[in-house]
């Protein structure tokens, strides 16, 4: 009878960022590959060597299929670039005019994790399309979270002093 | 021109390693082969880049395999060089040879 070695899976991180820039040409062999090869080399090094190989592999192909994307594909990806960062900049100004910090943040906040869930579950309609999406939610969120922590300490620090006098 | 086009240095490479493979050249034995012969260990995106490049010049051809429980359901995707990647490769050969005849390499002269 056959022994099976442990499932030991590859840094999810690592690997949803390689199927977010994988053209849908190599979307089943490229991340197929990567895994084979992680497979072999986590029974073979362990796993913490074969982690580390994973990493740098996927951080060396994003920036070649980044390349190869641009290559096939310049002003596409200039395009959601800066339909991404003039999103982000309409999305903050406005709504900070109309609304406070903290309901912004308790709407941003659902938000940013729906876009992390739509882009593990589905790659809808192509990877790239989803960068001014996730650009909009996660820095626009994190700017508002941040930006209200921020603001809130500078306004308890006087009350906190008074408070101590 | 791409029919009088040279083939560069890591897309000779590549094809070489399509060659020594046969048909058993896909993305992770490619790999592994370049690294065992050059010891340069090359990144799964860039024998894509190159194999991408390679096929849209002709040179080139794939297809894909039966998926495989240890590639988590995945298939591979097999490369094959074409009659006229065959014909730019002895091209780059000529040319190489030609540019060699003559030459000390051994490095005593310099």
């Amino acid at each position: 009878m056959m022994s099976h070695a442990p499932v030991v899976r590859p840094p999810r991180v690592a690997t949803w960022l390689v199927d977010l820039f994988a053209s849908d040409e190599h979307a089943e062999s490229l991340p197929g590959d990567l895994l084979e090869e992680f497979s072999d080399l986590a029974s073979k090094s362990g796993v913490a060597s074969a982690r580390r190989w994973y990493w740098r592999q996927s951080v060396k192909t994003i920036v070649h299929l980044f390349a190869t994307g641009f290559r096939a594909a310049p002003w596409s990806i200039v395009g959601a670039v800066i339909g991404g960062y003039l999103l982000l900049g309409f999305g903050l100004w406005i709504p900070e005019r109309l609304v406070s910090t903290l309901t912004l943040a308790l709407v941003r906040g659902p938000l940013a994790g729906v876009g992390v869930l739509v882009s593990l579950v589905r790659q809808w309609p192509h990877p790239l399309f989803m960068l001014p999406f996730l650009i909009f939610s996660f820095a626009g969120s994190m700017a508002i979270v941040i930006g209200g922590l921020i603001v809130r300490m500078r306004r308890s620090a006087p009350l906190r002093r008074a408070l101590g006098a | 021109m791409p029919d009088r086009d040279y083939l560069g240095e890591f897309e000779h490479i590549v094809i070489l390693a399509l060659l020594r493979l046969a048909d058993r050249a896909y993305g992770v034995t490619v790999r592994q082969e370049i690294e065992a012969r050059t010891g340069r260990e090359a990144s799964i995106g860039a024998i894509y880049a190159t194999l991408d490049r390679l096929e849209s010049k002709g040179y080139v051809k794939s297809q894909l395999g039966e998926p495989t429980p240890e590639r988590g359901g995945r298939s591979k995707r097999f490369f094959r060089i074409t009659a006229k990647g065959m014909s730019a490769v002895n091209r780059t050969h000529r040319a190489l040879r030609s540019m060699i005849q003559g030459l000390d390499l051994s490095g005593s002269r310099a």
